[in-house]
């Protein structure tokens, strides 16, 4: 089966991502396909590469990294979602004249488009709420 | 045929969740035929706001809600036990959504093609 995931919770604040990892690795492992998975409200924060959580504690930043690498996804944030909250890659941040970019590497920033465009392919869409 | 149904659970106000839930909606009208359902605290949304955006410094959204014929969106639901639970029968709304039940629900849950919740 072919899914979509639509991700929204906080990676401080709520189990979205968490649930969502897991989820993602059990249907690859299974021999399921995801088209996109679709980073969206506060989800978008996961990206920041300038998060620095203790080292004995779950980096969800490179454990999506990873996943990303493994299975060739698609790691595709809404560009609102992300302006709003400060997460900006180097076009974004020339563009506001900000003084540094902060996409972590394997995310790509685009539209809700990439939402709604992989809702209607899919065979599924999973959303893991706020 | 609704191809996408988008839930909507959040209340306005404490985030800017349903605003952008909003906004996801909007941008599935442009590309396919959606319904829109109101459930829980998102019912709230449905409330005319009172307070001038000067006082709270925040966009007005739901006033989006009364252009939603304009984006070819005419199927709005809300969930009838969130109405009743709120007290919402009495209260200005911005639209009237068409009220459904638990059974209702269920059988538009069925009938999309994708749902979509936020």
């Amino acid at each position: 089966m072919n899914f979509a995931l639509n991700i929204q919770g906080s990676p401080h604040t709520s189990n979205s991502l968490w649930s969502a990892l897991n989820f993602a690795q059990a249907c690859l492992r299974e021999g399921h396909r995801i088209h996109r998975v679709f980073f969206y409200h506060d989800a978008v924060l996961v990206a920041n590469t300038l998060l620095a959580p203790p080292q004995d504690e779950m980096n969800l930043t490179t454990a999506w990294q990873t996943l990303g690498q493994d299975y060739n996804l698609d790691l595709c944030l809404c560009v609102a979602s992300c302006l709003r909250r400060g997460i900006l890659n180097d076009s974004e941040a020339q563009r506001f004249e900000k003084t540094t970019s902060n996409l972590a590497a394997g995310f790509n920033i685009s539209g809700l488009g990439q939402l709604i465009e992989a809702s209607l392919v899919s065979d599924r869409v999973i959303s893991f709420g706020a | 045929m609704t191809q996408l149904l988008f839930i909507l659970s959040h209340p306005p106000g404490s985030s800017i969740y349903a605003q952008e839930a909003f906004d996801a909606a909007l941008a599935g009208s442009a590309f396919s035929n959606i319904a829109i359902l109101f459930v829980g605290a998102g019912c709230l949304q449905l409330i005319e706001p009172k307070l001038a955006v000067e006082a709270h410094q925040r966009k007005d959204f739901q006033r989006g809600f009364r252009a939603l014929p304009d984006y070819d969106v005419h199927d709005v639901y809300g969930c009838e036990d969130s109405f009743k639970q709120f007290g919402l029968h009495n209260q200005t709304l911005v639209i009237q959504p068409t009220l459904l039940t638990r059974v209702d629900i269920s059988a538009h849950l069925n009938a999309a093609q994708r749902v979509l919740c936020f």
